[in-house]
């Protein structure tokens, strides 16, 4: 999911203060970004049809809050980059320490195990002579 | 029909474009046959191996056009040699023959396959700079970015600018010594731009047919991870506890992943086994081939430069010019 500037500034507002309204959101950029309370609004809608935030109607005015907590969110970014790029085993983007290596089952991971051990038991072999 | 220096450069560019194609085939011959040798060379040499592999239908292309039109300009246009390799007409061009077609599709594909790479680095570059702004202000720890997520995941990425980033899920199952074999793990990935590396390598692969550079993508992708593991040494100079480490990390990833469908790669040449494999032998393997290399180079060139003369006479056989 690609998100704009201001997007991002404010869907860390929402994590971080909790459930606003667009007033409230434009009061609190105006004085470091400028931007009308227009702005803002589209912004928070396109938020919410992201499924980003959930709203609900109070009186004339919605009110927002995050539909995903910070830590999912950064979990399927995380997944996203790490696994996006084409089905390939390899991305080509990106190198990661074991990327490639989830998919064994536990009786082939227990058998590189077992090298494992044979390799130290053999080189502490040869350090006892 | 266009004549001139751009019929000239048009023409070239049907020549590349035939040639180029051609050596594409037996280079993608040739990556089929040493597929399976290539886990016998020392991984530095397997990347220069797969370096070459991807590159070298470029300058192919490029010595045939050079040979090509040397023999047209030159006195040798009489000679024996213009009777296997020639090109009538430099200085015209037709849209509408087979030369139109073989520049047009070549054209096509080059811009296509330029277009998706650059919409695949800017998609990527756009995620990663997501995941920089939410995780700013974070911690560092032995050079990695800690990000605070459950997952178990470390990784490098950034083609200009690689940085490392390590969750606090996989931290917290790690000790001191684990930690430092997987930061130095990323920090040498890092350090020698891989990202940059392997884009530009599938870049080049992207021409080859779609299972070939499937394969030269993960022997490459494999080969700088067989790299960075050897790195790794330099700072814990125990291939075992590498090895440990990385099964470790794999058995926590499979954890957090969760259950994946049945793998298509065999387990004796499943990257992780090659990765341990590679760690644990004494003997790394072979160096790069040199003499290998520049006899098939010039044999792929010469037969390159004739596949264009018989692939000239047997359309001009089969349907009018």
């Amino acid at each position: 999911m690609n998100l704009g500037e201001l997007e991002k500034l404010i869907l860390q507002h929402i994590w971080d203060t909790g459930e606003v309204d667009a007033k409230r959101v434009h009061a609190h950029f105006e004085k470091e970004r400028g931007g009308t309370l227009n702005t803002i609004q589209s912004t928070l809608d396109r938020l919410y049809k992201k499924r980003l935030l959930s709203r609900e109607k109070r009186g004339h005015a919605f009110h927002y809050r995050a539909a995903v907590n910070r830590s999912a969110f950064i979990g399927q970014l995380i997944t996203d980059i790490t696994s996006d790029y084409g089905s390939t085993s390899a991305s080509p983007l990106l190198a990661a320490f074991a990327s490639m290596s989830s998919d064994l089952n536990i009786a082939q991971l227990d058998e590189l195990e077992r090298l494992i051990e044979e390799k130290r038991s053999a080189s502490r072999a040869q350090q006892a002579k | 029909m266009i004549s001139g220096h751009w019929g000239l450069s048009l023409n070239i560019l049907s020549i590349v474009s035939v040639s180029l194609c051609a050596s594409l085939i037996f280079t993608s011959a040739a990556v089929l046959f040493i597929s399976n040798s290539l886990q016998r060379f020392h991984a530095n040499a397997k990347q220069s191996i797969l370096w070459s592999i991807v590159v070298l239908p470029w300058p192919i292309s490029l010595l045939s056009v050079g040979l090509l039109t040397f023999l047209e300009f030159s006195q040798a246009r009489e000679t024996w040699l213009s009777s296997f390799a020639h090109w009538h007409h430099i200085y015209n061009f037709e849209i509408l023959s087979w030369h139109g077609a073989s520049t047009w599709i070549f054209s096509l594909i080059f811009i296509g396959v330029c277009i998706t790479k650059i919409h695949r680095a800017f998609k990527a570059s756009s995620k990663l700079s997501q995941l920089d702004f939410f995780v700013e202000n974070t911690t560092c720890k032995q050079g990695l970015i800690v990000i605070e997520s459950a997952q178990c995941q470390a990784f490098t990425s950034g083609l200009v600018r690689p940085r490392s980033y390590i969750t606090s899920g996989l931290l917290d199952q790690l000790t001191q010594q684990e930690a430092s074999v997987v930061a130095a793990h990323e920090l040498a990935h890092a350090s020698t731009h891989d990202p940059l590396k392997k884009y530009v390598a599938s870049l080049f692969a992207a021409f080859f047919p779609k299972s070939v550079a499937q394969q030269i993508n993960d022997a490459f992708s494999l080969a700088l991870e067989q790299i960075a593991d050897h790195s790794v040494l330099s700072t814990v100079n125990d291939e075992t506890m590498v090895s440990n480490t990385l099964l470790k990390v794999s058995r926590l990833n499979s954890q957090s992943v969760g259950e994946l469908p049945l793998s298509t790669c065999h387990f004796s040449t499943h990257p992780l086994t090659l990765r341990i494999r590679y760690l644990l032998r004494d003997n790394k393997g072979r160096s790069f081939p040199t003499l290998l290399f520049f006899s098939f180079a010039a044999l792929t060139t010469v037969l390159s430069t004739l596949s264009v003369d018989l692939l000239h006479h047997a359309l001009e056989q089969l349907f009018t010019h």
